[in-house]
Order: structure tokens, then sequence, then C-alpha cells
């Protein structure tokens, strides 16, 4: 297989995953599709030792999250000052997203999986990447605060009041 | 329910989540940007990708350019320029240097003052503000109800 064969297989497997962590953290298809692909051709200027390695998976998705929070970063002033303006009615967020009406118990499972990532999505950004990286990314709580420079008593804070929403969304939904 | 009952509920529903596929445009774009990035020439291709002996040349050419600079370039660099300095310093060099002293003084005047004024204002006026401002709402909206008052009871008396 020729080098540009072996890279289009190389994107074809990895593809999904590396646009779906970015559509988590950015909460937008055309950003996340411009993430991915500067991550992909990042992936090629190495490509002779990542095609090597066991580890691509992990290498890409740790470039991804870097990227995106780069992306974020640019935005951080903004991002903190609708945080804090927003933050008396964060628990209203999810109010706003309609629950569908089921088309089929076939489609049930799919459709409940592609509401919650939509309610993810919905989460404000100060608190969708902190959930984001805890539970998809595994990070600890420092290592969030860390990376995206704020205390850990606002990362909790940030996490716990999206579980909440989360959780009354589930809810409703379940009823 | 408990923080960490809510987080298992939902590190299980999240668990289940499958990934959003990618968009159907985004391997074409992944490969047209490759496309194009390998139609540049190498020099304009970041320097991770040139070949090796072309980095070999490169660092070997930064490598002697440093050694010429600082063994050839350097002392007559320095030459040059203390011989100007001794040339022009006694004329519009000692004015200049005496003008920014001056204009030194003056701004560390300016910027102590200021700052005195301030930790003063913090000390003594900023804390008095508050309470200045509500004795001065309180003396405003009794004059006012007296004001009132007193023209309800002229009118009363005018036309009784």
């Amino acid at each position: 297989m020729s080098d540009s064969g072996r890279f289009e297989a190389f994107v074809r497997t990895h593809q999904d995953m590396v646009y779906a962590t970015a559509l988590r953290l950015l909460a937008n298809p055309a950003e996340a599709e411009d993430v991915a692909q500067a991550v992909f051709l990042k992936a090629f200027e190495q490509f002779d030792q990542l095609s090597a390695s066991d580890s691509a998976a992990g290498w890409l998705k740790t470039v991804t999250r870097h990227a995106c929070l780069n992306h974020l970063s640019r935005y951080r002033r903004r991002w903190r000052f609708f945080s804090e303006l927003v933050s008396h009615n964060d628990d209203d967020v999810l109010e706003a997203i309609p629950a569908d009406v089921s088309i089929g118990d076939q489609f049930e499972r799919a459709e409940e999986h592609e509401r919650l990532a939509r309610a993810i999505r919905a989460l404000p950004e100060h608190q969708r990447v902190p959930l984001v990286l805890f539970h998809f990314e595994e990070l600890s709580y420092q290592e969030i605060a860390t990376a995206l420079r704020v205390s850990v008593a606002k990362v909790k804070t940030d996490i716990h009041r999206a579980r909440l929403s989360l959780k009354r969304y589930l809810s409703a939904s379940h009823a | 329910m408990p923080d960490a009952d809510l987080e298992r509920l939902l590190a299980r529903a999240i668990a289940e989540l499958p990934d959003a596929p990618a968009p159907d445009t985004l391997l074409p774009r992944v490969l047209a940007a490759v496309d194009a990035r390998r139609q540049r020439p190498w020099y304009a291709q970041p320097w991770s990708t040139w070949p090796p002996l072309h980095q070999a040349c490169v660092v070997t050419a930064c490598l002697l350019l440093l050694v010429a600079a600082t063994t050839f370039a350097m002392p007559v660099l320095l030459a040059r320029v203390s011989s100007d300095i001794a040339a022009t310093s006694v004329g519009p060099i000692a004015a200049m240097v005496d003008a920014a002293r001056a204009a030194s003084r003056v701004i560390s005047t300016v910027t102590t003052l200021a700052a005195t004024i301030a930790a003063l204002w913090r000390a003594l006026c900023g804390p008095l503000v508050v309470y200045a401002s509500v004795v001065l709402l309180l003396l405003g909206a009794s004059l006012g109800a007296l004001g009132t008052g007193l023209h309800h009871l002229a009118y009363r008396r005018v036309y009784s």
C-alpha cells in the first residue's frame, strides 16, 4: 500500500474518535471539523512514527484535546465573562431543549443517546468542557483545573451543576 | 440524589454514548490539505519533514554564522558604536540624557503623589462614601417627605 493509501486508512480508522472528541469539547460541528483536520495534518507530519506506534489513538486524542482547549482559550476571556454572567440561571439551560417524540422502539436507544449528546452540547461552555474532560477524557479535577487555568473548586462546582442539569434532563426524558 | 450516585449514573450513561460519526466531508478535506502540503517545496514544509541532509546543512550554516558573528563582526561593531558614542556624547546625547532624567523625576513625583492619594482615599474616604451616600439619601428623603407634608397642610389651610 502506498503512503497516501496508508494515511487514508489511518484517517478512516480514527476520524470518528477525533471528530467526536472535538465535537464534545467544542459543541460546534464546523469548528470540530476544522480542529479534526488540523489534528490529522499534524499526524501526517509525524506519520512515519505514528503509523508504527500502538499509541497512535492516544496521541490523536491528546492532540485533539489540546487543540480544542487552545481553540477555546482564544475565547477564554469571553467564556469567563459569560460564566460569571449566567451562573445564576445555569440550572435552566437544558429546559430549552425540546424532547423529541420517539418514532419507533428500534430507534429508542439511539435516540436516547442522541438526546444525551445534544444535552451535553447544549450545556454552557464552562460546564460542558470540565464535564467532558472528567467523564470522557478521564482527567482528574486537578488536571482539569490546570488545563483550564481555573481553581479546583470552580471545576467541581461547574461539573456538579452540569450533572444536575443533565440529571433533570434525563429524568424528564425518562418520565 | 448524592453527587457520587449522580456521577455513577451519568458515567454509565456517558459510557454508552457512541462516538458521533465524522462528517463525510472530513476525509476529502484532510486528503486535499495533505496533497496541498505535499505540493509545497521542501523548504516551505515544516522543519521536521525536511530531508536529514538539508536539516544538517541548515544547522551547520547557522552555527557557522554564529561563530563568524561572534568572532569577526561583533568586535568591529562594538568598536564602531563606542567610537560613535564618544564622538557625540558631549552634545545631543548628553542633552537627551538630561531630559530623560528630568522626565523620570517628574514621572516619579506624579506616581508617588497618585499612590499617596489613592492610599488616603482607600483608608479614609472610601469607607465613608457609602455611609455618606446613605445619610444624604435619607436626609433627602426626609426633607422631601417634610416638604410634601407642609405643602399639603398649607394647601388645606388655603382652600379650607
